[in-house]
């Protein structure tokens, strides 16, 4: 049962976007011909077929919602070929990142890119929700320009080897195109030195204003994020030492020791030029540390995590936050950012709204406000960082291309709809359905507020959102 | 909370929604490692758990299974980014499912019928708990030290009883030992949730007779109470399982209606490694190998102790220490505890055969460990699996090494 269901962190609350929440079978094939027999099989028999990598989306990317096969391929790990001369690999494709990356370092190389969930998250899973922004991103692109080349089964079980621009279809699509079963993939001679530094801001538009500068500078952070005070409080038990800021920019250099250096001082000069105030670097090396478990991090004092992930220019978080502490302030519940830099001045902005789910107005509040800040996300230009079942609602309303592309991608590649079935194309919920709910829920809650009966069940460590906006 | 949680089995919900399925625990995992499973590893059985819970849905064997397949080497909690409780959450689990009838998973039970028939895991016979005592050896009735042997090495490895009452009469100390009074630690009840449970026999009727309950608690106390009565104050441990257990389980069992415990606890590694620094041990011979330790469970990530072996080892005269890649916080469990040996035999073996051969990739020709329970089971991998290593405690270096033995 932990196999075929939802492994989801709240995957009670999915229970609707669903027709059959458990798989009827669960494959794990170790090899590419396994796993074509395995979509031939499927394939002649129109049963679902779901993919699933590591099986960390929050959103549902890898949930079963029809029954059918899981095909999870965490057995396919094996490192095939290393290329120490081009400075790429062969590795299958459930692959875990963390252990792929400790094992190449033994060899002196290294992962150029990584997502945060890479402890845990395997190659593929990362490829199939589109790798746009972790760890390496800003200074070496997204996963799409570290892959040369992959060999994939198709949904009729055809085995093809993918280069180029017919990857493409590959990159974001949750897998309806086809199952990947190895990566050519880009590899680094392992960094010299990797360093960085952390900055706390009295005021967001200061810290944005120094991200969107460091983000132009020549040399690149492998790592850029910005933070609020909640945030950090939450994940790190307690307030940062020694400072009144309230919005804290984090960012890791690697390189040769001159290079960071060098990166190092140009970026200090930034932050401070921008009113940043320096923090202590054992704090900043606590993060750094902590940079791939940052996220689960808040369930320390949060049962629940609602949270959405936006991919937008760096103009554009600045309102969003703003919108988030005040739906926040009139709801009366918690929320808490972090913002990770992607590459060309885009930014992953992940919202949380921290509740606990036994507190159901507390929770649907919380989602209330992630789905109003969808909508004005929409308005002033972004999109969506991860689709998965849970977001499909919105593609199918607010990105009619994607949408439109998605389908011709089913078309071409799926004719029979086996392939992770609910996601992109089509969504059991109703958008109408949901807004209503949503908008019905944040009224109430307001009027809860008014009525000082709307309890906060978590703790406001900081008086920042009753204060500051 | 009714909303969700309807239960048969009424775990704490709290700590059910805990865990952010992150499966980072995955990795590392002991368990997932030797069954490759979904529902053998920390996240994948609360999740399991967690649909059960929430569904509503009638205990299975599969589930007792999966719950009981973990030797609760708390790798999962020190790789976990929230620290959920794991163990505790397992060990509530298994406790809720023998009070169900639906635990112990397959023979486990066997241990808690022989502690309660015997006094001890193994089923022997309780007079016979001091029998490793050698003539050469002191004991005494009336010192304030005493020495807790535990059923495995009473029984099973009487050399590393014996080994550590010369060690300790080598430092002028002749404790007292409980014999044929000590019971066991319940380390292995309490682990595989055997806290309180109605054991019965087949009569010769072939009916299943009540022939009483046994309480973990009444182990504990009577254990304590006969310490007390002798007067220690010290317990010197060689087993690191026991010496988890009386620090960290009796005095949760033993303080609510009995006070604190009236004793100090040591481990035997602590006891050298402090006899060390205050320069009172030297060693007579040397050792010129490669060695690598192997941190027991219970001792390392469970008490945290890590470094004294590691001093002692380090004081060799010839020894080349070596480290395993994955050690202290991050060590391999050896596949021993938590009712997991007992319970998964063959699977716990191949646990050890992995580890054994971690150890030989770091070019060691000993692994040494200050477990009893380790080092039975890596010796059943060597006999077993042929692997070329030398298995030792510390205490069989000590003796070996001042010519005791």
């Amino acid at each position: 049962m932990s196999a075929s269901g939802d492994t989801t962190g709240i995957p009670y609350y999915h229970y609707r976007w669903k027709k059959k929440w458990l798989a009827d079978y669960v494959a794990w094939p170790e090899s590419t011909e396994q796993v074509s027999s395995i979509m031939k099989f499927a394939s002649d028999r129109k049963i679902p077929v779901v993919p699933r990598g590591g099986g960390t989306c929050y959103y549902g990317s890898a949930s079963p919602t029809r029954g059918g096969i899981v095909l999870d391929t965490k057995r396919m790990d094996k490192l095939i070929e290393v290329n120490k001369e081009e400075e790429w690999i062969n590795v299958e494709a459930g692959a875990v990142w963390e252990i792929l990356d400790t094992e190449l370092r033994k060899q002196g190389l290294s992962l150029p890119v990584a997502p945060q969930s890479g402890v845990a998250s395997t190659l593929a899973g990362w490829l199939a929700i589109g790798g746009k922004a972790g760890i390496g991103t800003p200074k070496f692109g997204s996963m799409v320009d570290n892959v040369v080349g992959m060999e994939v089964v198709r949904p009729d079980g055809t085995i093809d080897i993918v280069t180029g621009d017919d990857m493409m279809p590959f990159f974001g699509t949750s897998g309806i195109t086809g199952v990947v079963t190895s990566i050519k993939l880009k590899v680094i001679p392992t960094p010299e030195s990797t360093e960085g530094l952390m900055f706390a801001f009295q005021e967001l538009e200061r810290a944005i204003d120094a991200l969107s500068r460091l983000s132009k500078t020549k040399t690149q952070p492998i790592y850029l994020r910005l933070t609020d005070l909640e945030y950090e409080w939450r994940i790190q038990g307690g307030l940062p030492p020694k400072t009144t800021g309230l919005f804290f920019v984090a960012a890791t250099y690697s390189g040769t020791t001159d290079e960071v250096a060098e990166s190092i001082k140009t970026s200090r000069g930034l932050f401070e030029i921008a009113g940043g105030e320096e923090i202590q670097q054992a704090y900043y090396e606590k993060n750094w540390e902590d940079r791939n478990i940052v996220e689960m991090k808040l369930k320390l004092e949060v049962p629940t995590l609602s949270m959405q992930n936006f991919w937008i220019p760096l103009p554009h978080i600045e309102p969003l936050v703003r919108k988030m502490y005040r739906i926040a302030k009139d709801y009366r519940i918690n929320s808490c950012f972090y913002l990770v830099l992607g590459g060309s001045s885009m930014a992953r902005l992940c919202v949380f709204a921290p509740s606990d789910h036994r507190h159901w107005m507390h929770f649907m509040s919380g989602k209330a406000m992630l789905h109003r800040l969808v909508k004005m996300m929409y308005r002033q230009g972004g999109e969506l960082y991860t689709i998965g079942l849970q977001n499909t609602v919105y593609i199918k309303k607010y990105q009619p291309n994607d949408f439109k592309r998605f389908k011709a991608l089913r078309k071409k590649w799926d004719r029979k709809g086996i392939m992770n079935p609910d996601k992109l194309t089509h969504c059991i919920m109703s958008y109408t359905r949901m807004n209503l709910m949503f908008t019905m829920n944040g009224n109430f809650r307001r009027l809860q507020a008014v009525l000082r009966r709307a309890k906060n069940i978590l703790q406001i460590p900081v008086a920042y959102q009753e204060g500051h906006f | 909370m009714a909303r969700f949680f309807t239960p048969e089995l009424d775990v704490d919900p709290d700590q059910i929604v805990l865990c952010s399925n992150c499966s980072t625990c995955r990795w590392t995992c002991t368990s997932y490692e030797e069954f490759r499973s979904e529902a053998m590893f920390a996240g994948g059985r609360l999740r399991l758990l967690r649909s059960y819970v929430e569904k509503n849905l009638p205990v299975d064997e599969g589930f007792v299974r999966a719950m009981y397949a973990c030797s609760t080497c708390e790798q999962c909690v020190e790789r976990c980014p929230i620290k959920v409780p794991y163990v505790r959450i397992i060990e509530d689990v298994r406790k809720k499912l023998v009070e169900m009838g639906k635990g112990p998973y397959g023979k486990l039970g066997v241990m808690g019928d022989m502690a309660f028939k015997h006094n001890n895991v193994f089923g022997e016979n309780p007079r016979e708990r001091g029998d490793w005592v050698k003539p050469d050896t002191k004991i005494s009735d009336d010192s304030n030290w005493g020495y807790y042997v535990g059923c495995t090495a009473s029984y099973k490895r009487p050399e590393i009883a014996d080994a550590t009452l010369r060690m300790l009469n080598y430092f002028g100390i002749e404790p007292q030992i409980l014999g044929t009074e000590e019971k066991c630690c319940c380390s292995p009840l309490i682990r595989t949730g055997q806290v309180v449970r109605p054991i019965h026999e087949e009569n010769e009727h072939g009916e299943m007779e009540l022939l009483g309950t046994l309480e973990a608690e009444k182990f504990i106390v009577h254990n304590v109470e006969q310490m007390k009565s002798k007067g220690i104050e010290h317990v010197i441990f060689s087993c690191s399982g026991c010496y988890r257990t009386t620090t960290l389980d009796w005095p949760r069992f033993y303080r609510e209606r009995h006070g604190i415990l009236p004793f100090s606890t040591q481990h035997l590694t602590q006891f050298l490694a402090l006899k060390l620094k205050k320069g009172e041990l030297e060693w007579k011979g040397s050792y010129p190998e490669t060695v690598t330790y192997h941190d027991p469970c219970h001792l390392g990530r469970h008490v945290g102790i890590f470094e004294p072996p590691r001093q002692i080892l380090e004081s060799i005269p010839g020894i080349n220490l070596v480290e395993m890649e994955r050690n202290r916080q991050n060590s391999v469990c050896c596949g021993a505890g938590g009712g997991f040996k007992a319970g998964f035999g063959e699977n716990a073996i191949n646990v050890a055969e992995r580890r054994l051969n971690q150890a030989l990739d770091t070019g060691a020709t000993t692994i040494v460990s200050s477990c009893v329970f380790c080092k039975l089971n890596f010796l059943d991998a060597v006999k077993k699996r042929g692997v070329d290593i030398k298995v030792l405690n510390i205490e069989d270096l000590f003796i070996s090494l001042m010519g005791l033995g």
